[in-house]
């Protein structure tokens, strides 16, 4: 048979090669998809770019062919946003995994999407320093994508080092051009601040879904590794309880990282996955496309004793000491700490439920968090419920989901369950996990109007999506008319064409 | 001259007491602490006097105001106290109205739970620090820019804070901005655009438009009408505290320290240490000239300091705060006693009365307008960086002092603030110079413009401005192509009649 | 001598627009409901009614000859109670004085044959006519002497003024009305309960130019200073202690201008009776059981001194009333959140109520809401023009808060 010519196709090759493009049906099966509700959409073409130019050549030309482009890096958004809605070319990033300007004295590395958690940390690691990185990212997960979508860190807490880590931001506009926000927008210009030039145009780019560009690289801040450490547990009946004494810690400023994980969550923390899952999860391969093979008899058995065994909330504090004195940090800090748990009537201790070893597990989750990927394992498929919200609001927040779960007979105990203070506790970043078995149609069904359902009732009581992927998107920007109107016409401006991931957000 | 009709409208929106044609009054909105009003001062142009002072007090007056000026045509610039250095307040096209928001003064909440304030485009350093601290809070804010300042105009022009080293640029600050648009339209951003969910979260949904707003849009897109704020744990006890004349006590649970160096290398290795030690709220490089003038009650005390050299060429000063304990003083003490023993540095404690001013200034300035007692102020140079471009920095404000008669402010030492934990910082050198001097504000102007323009000087003149911070109309030939088209394209998205403060984005959007 | 507007030059040149003469110095501001520091400003709003408008943009003009007289501008410059916020603070932070400039600007309106606009007209009319603010005549300076009990009136001597080196100079405010007699009484039976020896100079008393100057009459001021100066030095007066503080700092910051040389301390009776207190003869032992509230007289503080307020050896007049107050069994002094430097002007400062009388009241009422704020049971104060105005304020407001004079508490005390 002979092959219809495909002029797209040969365009793209032009640009990165025939190895760079692939229209294989398996190859565009496995971008269809991923583990999310989203319907799958099998993309044309698949493309991996390995350099600048490639990129900006494969946006001009789809702009020349209106063909709609979809940004990829790691595939672990695990939220529907990389799935193509309309087709198109898929833009499969993982190859520009570069590390440049790695500088050991002001701290910061410059990256491309490819570079991986995994990646990243073991570069830094031998330095002695690490990125952060949040609990839920897996190792393969892309830090680039990670940060500009932002997913916030377990140290979000803090003012400083938690949030707003990066320096500088290159993006690929959908006309092909590349712009450089952030000081070295200027020419020779150090990193310093992304701020500017100008306005702050990085903060468009920022959880854009890749609807308004690529960002190709940004220069990211990191820190040391810890020279002395140490991890608190505390156990609380109720997420109100956690988020007061949450509160009283960052009014404190105290520690570092300082999360809540339910029982069900620390659970999934802390069981012993089989044997063979271990290096598949510390390559950050657990997940696939349509989830991943549920968890055996056993370890349902191991994980139900440990959550037997646990409270229904452990907050989570580690105390490090970096530069100078560390020791004597932890040990000013630890008195603190303890002073103000006692004046608050909570405890303060080295593990919860029995767990040997649990504060070293959290050590090592701080620098390359891989053991949460186990909660996908629960039924198969893991669909988390992802916002903001008030220390005031989160219990009302929690009652509205109870009912709707109720309401589509999904026990609460099979909601896992993840709060942390963001910025001295002035917001409360959540995830809410619910379940379902991705072969079971009508478990999905069931989740699926359950995810919702709950969905809206979450922002009915005052939890904010600000990461709006999917359903999100309509939920969040019905509510918000001139907001949307705004993002509109800059999109019609920097994206005329309407060719970069149509359909997400409220484009 | 605005048409009777037109004024009427307004007048109707606002009350007739709170609009003025007036000369009397127009006159006094024709200034600010560029060099632009100063030099059409001499030219006896009048074309910096805008047409129309209006005083609304709420965001619907200012709908009001905005839809009016969009509909006949008129240009709107929104003052606060009009004391930018970078002549965005004064009209650069007839038909012009000052929109002074001296009545939009309200603090209208203060979150003592979720460490937020929220508050109308009035409200002073002063007033949120005097309101939150007695709560066990505060704003961070500490300009050298006097108390007086608005908080969200300094934030929005790139204020740079004492505390940011802790507290970071002055733009992290923002929550949420309630801005009225051009066409009248509300728009709110963060989590304030969700009615549920209340002004707590500054991200999002989605693509984030308060970066258009935040920072250096010089009132060219919008009025920002309210803002939530972020607030800090306040360690410092009663504020105000009962002051003996420039020598207001230290507020409670906090220490400074002055650290002397002998050169710019071992000062900037002692701050990059301090910074990444991870200790203080505040850390910066004390500029000599600054110091001499600050903290002297009478300018001829401070002419006599200078010239003895009283205080030091390099000096850097931090201030700690025992947030969670006195414990945490102790230790922060060790640090940095450790850090100034292995870089050479030398506590100067005998400077500490000299300095007390510092005990107000650090927190809420009260005495950073003494330059004033010479005259004016201009920022010569300011540039961005990382710690160790001090020294570059310093030498090309030398070379370029050396290429004009006149003097810089800081020619012992830039101020240098650090920011955000040491990741970068900001380098600044300033003149003054004496208004009522044409030839020396001629000088002090040229060696500004100088400083900052890389392009040839008969292109900053045509602008009829310069700015203190690289900015686009500046910039743009540097940073390549895109920089002025999108800015030009989100005018047109967000004020398509070019109704808001023209000609001071980008400078040429006519 | 008085300095002539284009001396100011450099200053209305120099103003950054920093606002500091808009609000309470920021270093001293308890709460963001009491930030407003310049009467006209905040009521008003444009910058033209702050320092910061008239100094640094409106004086400017007119030197500069960009300007020309308007009624706008004479309404501008004189509708103002020159109550020295401005000055203290702008004072501190840039050595400029914004009242100081204003006056300059009325001083060049009158020399240039421009009549004051409004009320004031009719005022300085008067004035120059009358030789007070008050029209009314030199003999019924006294009149406030029969309302003292014989005993006192005999410790009373304007013969003991020939003699005396303390002199007590009561001032013209007696002549208002009867009613405002009775500060001048109180003054002297305190101090003749404390065996001071009290010489005044009854009808020979003399303006001491304060209206005049506030006018920007300054011709007619210097007249009355060289005069009054001219007196006290050959009475061989040292100490001359006055009431009035409008008078206290006319005497004390304005005098020294004129050139001629004073041989005479100027003292405010406050200072006098703290000491007296301090020293045993003057003995509260009376309770009186009473919360109150101290509102500080402008010209006490902030404008009575040639420099800058604080940073000399003058520090304003405001640990001594408090001092006599802490001494009054039963008070309990609650303070308001503007007070000494920062107070707020009662609004008669600069004899606004004959010009803008509307301004005044507003002002008043301002002040009176503050101090009913901080739940005090009465307001005490030290001047006849605060008290009168205050006084009216709660009067027609019905206001439940009480108004005393200082003086009169202490001989309540006795």
């Amino acid at each position: 048979m002979i092959e219809a010519k495909d002029a797209i196709k040969d365009g793209l090759e032009k640009i990165g090669g025939s190895a760079a493009v692939s229209t294989e049906p398996t190859v565009l099966e496995r971008y269809s998809r991923d583990q999310s509700f989203t319907p799958p959409r099998k993309p044309n073409y698949v493309v991996k770019p390995k350099k600048l130019e490639e990129l900006q050549g494969i946006i001009k030309f789809a702009n020349e062919q209106l063909m709609p482009v979809i940004p990829y890096s790691s595939g672990t958004n695990f939220h529907g946003g990389a799935v193509p809605n309309h087709g198109g070319i898929l833009v499969d990033l993982s190859q520009m995994n570069k590390i440049s300007e790695l500088d050991t004295y002001f701290w910061w590395v410059t990256i491309e999407p490819g570079v991986t958690f995994a990646q990243l940390n073991e570069e830094l690691g031998k330095r002695g320093f690490r990125v952060l990185v949040p609990l839920m990212a897996p190792p393969s997960a892309s830090v680039l994508a990670t940060y500009v979508d932002r997913e916030p860190v377990p140290a979000a807490a803090d003012f400083i080092y938690g949030n707003e880590q990066l320096q500088t931001m290159r993006v690929v506009l959908p006309n092909g051009d590349s712009f450089t926000m952030g000081n070295p927008a200027v020419e020779g210009a150090p990193h310093s601040h992304i701020f500017g030039p100008g306005l702050n145009f990085y903060r468009l780019f920022m959880c854009s879904q890749g609807t308004l560009g690529i960002v190709y690289q940004i220069n990211l801040r990191y820190i040391p590794l810890p020279k002395a450490q140490k991890v608190f547990f505390s156990a609380f009946d109720n997420v109100s309880d956690v988020i007061s004494a949450m509160r009283k810690i960052e009014r404190k400023e105290l520690g570092f990282e300082c999360f809540a994980l339910n029982n069900f969550d620390l659970a999934t923390l802390a069981v012993n996955e089989a044997p063979a899952d271990t290096k598949i999860l510390k390559r950050g391969e657990y997940v696939g496309t349509t989830g991943t093979k549920p968890w055996s008899q056993g370890q349902h058995q191991r994980f139900e004793a440990l959550r037997q065994a646990l409270p229904p909330w452990t907050l989570v504090l580690t105390i490090a000491g970096w530069t100078r004195h560390p020791e004597e940090k932890v040990e000013y800090q630890e008195l603190d700490y303890r002073d103000l748990a006692a004046e608050s009537g909570f405890e303060v201790k080295p593990s919860v439920g029995g767990i040997i070893g649990l504060d070293k597990l959290v050590e090592e989750e701080m620098v390359l968090p891989w053991r949460m990927q186990k909660r996908f394992g629960y039924r198969g498929s893991c669909h988390g419920l992802m916002f903001h919200a008030t220390g005031a609001a989160l219990p009302n927040i929690e009652n509205a989901l109870a009912e709707v779960a109720a309401k589509h007979h999904y026990s609460w105990g099979d909601i896992g369950a993840y709060v942390q203070p963001v910025e001295r506790a002035r917001s409360f970043y959540c995830v809410y996990d619910l379940h379902c078995d991705p072969t079971n149609s009508s478990d999905v069904e069931r989740v699926k109007a359950l995810f919702n359902e709950a969905s809206e009732a979450l922002i009915n009581a005052g939890a904010f999506f600000d990461r709006p992927y999917g359903p999100w998107a309509d939920m969040m920007y019905r509510r918000n008319a001139t907001y949307a109107e705004y993002l509109k016409k800059i999109k019609a401006q920097l994206d005329p064409n309407n060719i970069m991931n149509p359909g997400k957000l409220c484009f | 001259m605005i048409e009777p009709h037109v004024y009427q409208a307004i007048a109707e929106v606002v009350g007739p007491e709170f609009v003025s044609d007036d000369p009397v009054v127009r006159q006094t909105y024709s200034k600010d602490g560029a060099f632009p009003a100063i030099i059409k001062r001499y030219k006896k142009d009048p074309s910096a006097i805008p047409d129309l002072v209006v005083l609304p007090a709420s965001t619907e007056e200012v709908q009001g105001v905005v839809r009016l000026a969009n509909r006949f045509g008129l240009k709107v610039i929104p003052i606060i106290t009009g004391s930018n250095m970078v002549s965005l307040c004064i009209p650069s096209e007839p038909r012009t109205i000052a929109l002074d928001l001296k009545r939009m003064d309200k603090i209208i909440d203060i979150d003592e739970r979720n460490m937020t304030a929220t508050i109308q485009p009035y409200v002073s350093f002063a007033r949120i620090q005097a309101e939150t601290m007695k709560r066990g809070l505060w704003n961070g804010g500490t300009p050298l820019a006097p108390g007086s300042c608005g908080l969200l105009s300094n934030i929005i022009n790139s204020g740079t804070w004492q505390s940011a080293l802790a507290y970071g640029a002055g733009l992290r600050s923002l929550v949420n901005l309630t801005l009225v648009l051009p066409n009248g339209d509300i728009l709110r951003t963060g989590s304030a655009s969700i009615p549920q969910c209340g002004n707590f979260w500054c991200q999002g949904p989605g693509p984030e438009l308060k970066g258009i707003f935040e920072f250096t849009n010089h009132g060219g897109l919008a009025v920002i009408v309210e803002a939530t704020v972020k607030l800090h744990p306040w360690a410092g006890g009663k504020w105000p505290q009962e002051e003996i004349y420039d020598r207001p006590p230290l507020p409670a649970n906090h220490r400074i320290y002055y650290i002397e160096y002998s050169n710019i290398e071992s000062m900037n290795e002692a701050m990059y240490q301090i910074a990444h030690s991870g200790i203080g709220t505040h850390l910066n490089g004390a500029s000599n000239g600054w110091v001499t003038s600050m903290t002297q009650r009478t300018e001829e005390l401070a002419e006599k300091r200078w010239h003895e050299g009283f205080f030091p060429k390099h000096l850097i000063y931090v201030i700690t705060a025992g947030i969670s304990s006195p414990r945490q003083l102790e230790y922060e003490e060790n640090v940095l006693k450790d850090i100034v023993k292995d870089t050479g540095g030398k506590f100067r404690d005998d400077l500490r009365e000299e300095m007390s001013t510092w005990h107000g200034d650090a927190f809420c300035d009260g005495c950073g307008s003494r330059f004033q007692r010479h005259g004016s102020f201009s920022s010569m140079k300011l540039g961005c960086g990382h710690i160790d471009n001090h020294r570059e920095f310093y030498e090309r404000s030398q070379e370029i002092v050396k290429r004009h008669r006149h003097y810089m402010f800081d020619e012992e030492t830039p101020w240098v603030y650090i920011f955000e934990r040491g990741y970068y910082a900001l380098f600044e050198d300033d003149t003054v110079f004496d208004q009522s001097d044409y030839d020396e504000v001629k000088q002090a102007r040229d060696m500004n413009i100088d400083g900052f323009i890389r392009t040839p000087k008969e292109d900053l003149l045509d602008l009829g401005y310069y700015y203190s911070e690289p900015i686009i109309t500046i910039f743009s030939s540097m940073v390549g192509p895109n920089l002025k088209h999108w800015v030009a394209q989100i005018k047109r998205i967000f004020d398509p009649n070019y109704t808001m403060n023209p000609g001071k984005l980008i400078g040429l959007e006519k | 001598m008085i300095k002539e507007l284009a001396e100011y030059r450099h200053w209305c040149w120099n103003c950054f627009r920093d606002s500091m003469c808009k609000h309470v110095f920021t270093w001293h501001l308890r709460s963001a409901d009491y930030d407003d520091i310049c009467p006209t400003l905040t009521r008003y709003k444009f910058d033209a009614y702050a320092g910061q408008g008239k100094m640094g943009e409106l004086a400017r003009t007119i030197i500069e000859g960009e300007m020309g007289w308007s009624d706008k501008l004479l309404e501008v410059i004189y509708q103002d109670p020159l109550c020295g916020a401005c000055d203290y603070i702008c004072g501190r932070v840039a050595e400029m004085q914004p009242a100081q400039v204003i006056q300059a600007m009325r001083a060049k309106a009158i020399k240039d044959g421009i009549a004051p606009p409004g009320g004031f007209k009719a005022f300085l009319d008067d004035l120059r006519e009358y030789l007070n603010p008050y029209r009314k005549y030199d003999a019924e300076r006294i009149n406030w002497l029969k309302g003292l009990s014989a005993e006192l009136a005999e410790g009373t001597s304007t013969e003991k003024g020939a003699k005396t080196k303390t002199l007590l100079y009561v001032g013209c405010f007696p002549l208002r009305e009867p009613g405002a007699q009775k500060m001048a009484q109180d003054a002297v039976t305190a101090l003749i309960k404390a065996g001071v020896d009290v010489g005044i100079l009854g009808e020979r008393e003399r303006c001491c130019g304060n209206p005049s100057l506030r006018m920007g009459d300054v011709d007619s001021f210097i007249a009355f200073a060289k005069e009054n100066i001219k007196m006290f030095n050959d009475m061989g007066v040292k100490k001359l202690v006055t009431i009035c503080p409008f008078c206290y700092s006319t005497f004390k910051r304005d005098y020294p201008d004129v050139g001629d040389k004073m041989n005479f301390e100027v003292v405010h009776i406050l200072e006098l009776v703290d000491q007296l207190i301090a020293q045993g003869k003057l003995r509260l032992s009376k309770p009186i059981n009473l919360s109150v509230t101290y509102h500080d007289p402008c010209h006490l503080g902030r404008i009575s001194d040639a420099g800058i307020s604080g940073t000399g050896t003058f520090t304003g007049i405001y640990a001594q009333p408090r001092r006599i107050l802490s001494r009054i069994p039963g008070v309990e002094l609650v303070e308001m959140d503007r007070n000494k430097d920062d107070s707020w002007c009662c609004g008669a400062g600069g004899w606004l109520r004959n010009g803008y009388l509307e301004l005044a009241r507003w002002t008043a009422d301002k002040r009176i809401e503050e101090a009913e704020a901080t739940g005090a049971e009465a307001l005490v104060t030290y001047c006849p023009h605060c008290e009168e105005n205050l006084g009216e304020a709660i009067q027609r407001r019905g206001n439940k808060i009480k108004i005393y004079d200082l003086l009169d508490l202490v001989l309540q005390g006795l």
